[in-house]
């Protein structure tokens, strides 16, 4: 089966059919590595976030699992128990109901930040957007999310969301590269002569910002006049700190190209862990054009939301378990996806019939749990990002349990 | 929607009156303007504006953004990609005949600015160069200085073109760079001119929304607030409103000043205004912190510096909005502001390189130009009020407002005279 980047089916959804396919034919067999990005694209001859799409697509459907700086693997299905007692259980194991490392691609694995995602949408009207945070707490996460609730938007205007990751980009491709993702989009959308006429060619490795801001010029212009509604290029670039390695000329010459375009049928949203605060230029610092957004953990309400709702139905927390899991991730998003991935997988994989989770199986995994944010593991890390420490939501969510518990039976706490 | 603008440049019914400004900028008397104003202060937004208004005018306007150009070859290259800029945004017809335009190789900017001049000639206007985000001259000043000379000549001496430039104060720099070379200053021949925060009146205009067909409703009293607040700078003006916006019911709400707390963007933005301070400026403002503090309480702190330095001082930093003044007193321009110099005031470091001497120049520079505007106000008003006594009841009233606005405008420009310790009697008229 080959790629048809003019079919109305999404490329990333070719390719993570094409894989799926050979998984079930066993051309990739359990745990054996599937291909990386870098070789997709390069097989396939697409871009990087084509790729990375596919293979989390495949991971959100539990067909594959993430190995941190190893790559995705085949998911095993022979990892799953033999003894779990139904086909419900065996469904939670194998659909994985909890995302731990991957971003959250599909909607309806995506609970909390609903207000920051509201919060962006509502600033993007001509206003660009810079979302910040640590590592691991949902960037790009949330970028996926804008991407989805944009394209369905539709109101005097299509948004189309393009979804960029500047991660490794050298400095000498930036410009070629991200026109290059923004064409794999915008081409279904433009009529071909359109396209044709860019200035942009695969193998040009000499493009310059000046060939770029040309095109996009083209680009945004032909896209006013879409049928039938006018159309509004959202550009999602994730990973953003990469630029600060580049030189002060090259984020000039993009500062001057996102200006330009101001007022215009474009919006942006950049997301980075520091972009860079400390300007050595003469000119205005590139950050500066950018709202700040600042990503927290979650509030204990949504945290209650991401352990409870992906196993509704089927599993139950006590409310001590759930205020544990509150004290040991500090309501970081991924950390609670991880811990409740294992507990969910402990007791799935275990002989006991019991759909209820206590404080004592969360104790249990937690013995041997090793967190994937490493970089984050000490809770002084975790704070000093903050102005607010999460640590205070968590107090609070552990006095008002304390009180609850001496009081009537409402266990439902800060919902 | 959210209807509050934060990040980029503004025009239409969301650009916000500096009428003085365009006013100098379309019909002054000056060909070469230096608009001077710290950072998110509206400086591309006015620049725009001024596009937009003399569009298919006798002005050809080209805003040519100069980020990052350090070299010949970066502003030449700039240069081009502006006229690309203006023939594809359609905001001016006439340059859609730019395929008249630079037939061959362009080899440098003197030769790109006269072939722009003949296009335009060729279309029976004039050039009007609106230069942004120019500060990059103070590196081209001190590696190519043949070519900031050549940059000077093309923008002033041809008479086809008509420049306004908008920068930071760092660019006053470029007078003490130049200093040892033998080569006009390059600042010389454009009037400097402040672009500061708004009055409250036009404060309250955007906060309103009066100029968008869906103007918000907001109480009084918050919008005193958000006044007092931000002190009427655009960005953190916007930003609050921004925050405060209720979608719900299209108005703001209430708020508690804790919970407009400094984000990276104000930081960046306040650190990088304080940067184009002088140490003598910088020390002041550190001083007077979060405090207000009369004249007299500053003079004592600071023995060093004349009163006539003192007073030029605190204008410049009420002027660009780090000091406002409140019964006479001074105090950080903004809330927001006077938080950040509390916070770890021993980090803040002025790296901007801006000295008493080159403000000096600057100051002179613009006391000349207001010695200038005056005159021209008095003539206007001489000829104005002439006419008002021959015609008496029957003066048409757009003479009578012009007449008191020229009345205004003396007042302002005489106050600022007087700040900067200048004899307030206008020169006499030149010959």
């Amino acid at each position: 089966m080959s790629l048809d980047k003019q079919h109305p089916v999404p490329v990333y959804l070719q390719l993570k059919q094409l894989l799926q396919n050979q998984i079930e034919q066993g051309v990739y067999q359990p745990h054996q590595k599937l291909p990386s990005e870098r070789d997709l694209c390069q097989y396939h001859n697409l871009s990087r976030m084509t790729a990375r799409r596919a293979l989390q697509e495949l991971v959100a459907e539990g067909l594959a699992y993430t190995r941190l700086g190893k790559g995705t693997f085949v998911a095993n299905k022979s990892k799953i128990n033999p003894g779990v007692s139904n086909k419900v259980d065996q469904l939670v194991v194998l659909s994985v109901p909890y995302i731990a490392g991957p971003p959250i691609v599909t909607p309806g694995m995506f609970f909390g930040r609903q207000s920051d995602l509201g919060k962006v949408i509502s600033l993007l009207n001509s206003n660009f957007v810079m979302l910040t945070g640590p590592r691991r707490i949902g960037k790009t996460s949330l970028l996926y999310q804008l991407a989805y609730h944009l394209e369905l938007n539709l109101t005097s205007k299509r948004s189309i969301p393009v979804l960029i990751s500047v991660e490794g980009i050298p400095e000498n491709e930036f410009f070629h590269l991200t026109m290059e993702e923004i064409l794999n989009t915008v081409n279904k959308h433009l009529p071909v002569e359109i396209i044709s006429d860019l200035s942009f060619d695969l193998s040009n490795i000499n493009y310059s910002s000046r060939d770029f801001s040309r095109d996009l010029q083209i680009i945004l212009k032909n896209l006013q006049h879409t049928t039938p509604i006018p159309s509004e290029l959202i550009l999602l670039m994730d990973e953003m700190d990469t630029i600060n390695s580049y030189s002060l000329e090259t984020q000039s010459q993009l500062r001057r190209i996102f200006q330009r375009f101001t007022n215009r049928n474009l919006s942006i949203v950049v997301a980075g862990v520091n972009l860079q605060k400390h300007w050595a230029g003469e000119s205005s610092p590139f950050y500066n054009m950018f709202i700040p957004v600042k990503l927290a953990p979650f509030t204990a309400s949504e945290a209650r939301h991401l352990i409870t709702q992906p196993v509704k139905g089927i599993y139950n927390y006590d409310d001590e378990a759930i205020v544990r899991i509150l004290e040991v991730t500090f309501c970081l998003p991924n950390r609670i996806q991880q811990l409740c991935l294992e507990i969910v997988h402990s007791l799935a994989t275990s002989q006991t019939s019991r759909k209820h989770i206590t404080i004592e199986d969360v104790d249990k995994v937690l013995q041997n749990i090793q967190w994937a944010d490493e970089e984050v593991t000490h809770k002084d890390k975790v704070t000093s990002f903050y102005v607010d420490s999460p640590l205070s939501v968590v107090n609070e969510e552990k006095s008002s349990y304390q009180a609850t518990k001496t009081g009537p039976e409402d266990l439902e706490i800060n919902q | 929607m959210n209807p509050y603008r934060v990040g980029g440049w503004v025009v239409g019914t969301d650009f916000y009156n500096r009428e003085n400004l365009l006013q100098d900028i379309l019909v002054g008397p000056a060909d070469g303007l230096w608009i001077i104003g710290n950072r998110r202060v509206g400086k591309t937004s006015l620049l725009r504006t001024a596009e937009y208004k003399t569009a298919n005018t006798q002005y050809l306007p080209l805003f040519w953004d100069m980020q990052g150009d350090t070299n010949e070859t970066q502003l030449v290259e700039s240069l081009l990609e502006a006229v690309e800029n203006a023939h594809g945004s359609e905001i001016d017809k006439r340059w859609q005949n730019k395929g008249l335009l630079f037939k061959g190789t362009v080899s440098n900017i003197s030769q790109a600015l006269r072939h722009l001049s003949t296009f335009a000639r060729q279309q029976n206007c004039r050039l009007l160069l609106l230069c942004d985000e120019i500060e990059g001259l103070n590196l081209l000043g001190q590696q190519d200085p043949h070519v900031l000379s050549q940059l000077r000549r093309s923008m002033q001496q041809n008479p086809n073109i008509r420049t306004i430039l908008a920068s930071t104060r760092r660019l006053s720099r470029l007078y003490a760079i130049q200093q040892n070379q033998d080569t006009s200053l390059f600042l010389e021949g454009f009037e400097p001119r402040y672009l500061t925060n708004f009055s409250l009146e036009v404060a309250k205009q955007v906060i309103y929304r009066t100029q968008s067909n869906h103007p918000c409703e907001v109480e009084e009293k918050i919008v005193s607030k958000i006044c007092f607040f931000s002190g009427n700078h655009p960005l953190i003006l916007q930003k609050v409103c921004s925050q405060l916006y209720d979608h719900h019911v299209s108005s703001l709400r209430y708020f508690d000043e804790n919970e407009c707390i400094l984000d990276d963007q104000l930081y960046g933005t306040f650190q990088q205004d304080f940067d184009s301070l002088t140490p003598d400026e910088a020390n002041i403002l550190l001083h007077i912190n979060n405090r207000v503090l009369s004249l007299e309480e500053i003079k004592q702190v600071f023995p060093h510096i004349s009163a006539h330095s003192l007073r030029r001082i605190l204008h410049d930093l009420t002027r660009l909005g780090f000091l406002r003044r409140l019964d006479g007193a001074y105090q950080a321009g903004n809330v927001p502001l006077g938080q950040w110099l509390t916070t770890n005031p021993t980090h803040h470091s002025t790296q901007g390189g801006v000295t008493n001497r080159v403000l000096r120049e600057v100051a002179q520079e613009r006391i000349t130009a207001l010695q200038r505007q005056l005159i021209v106000c008095y003539r206007h008003l001489g000829q104005l009020e002439l006419r008002y006594a021959k015609q008496g009841l029957d003066t048409p009233p757009h003479i009578m407002t012009e007449i008191e606005d020229y009345k205004t405008r003396i007042i302002d420009i005489e106050t600022e005279l007087a700040e900067l310790g200048e004899n307030v009697t206008p020169l006499p008229p030149a010959e």
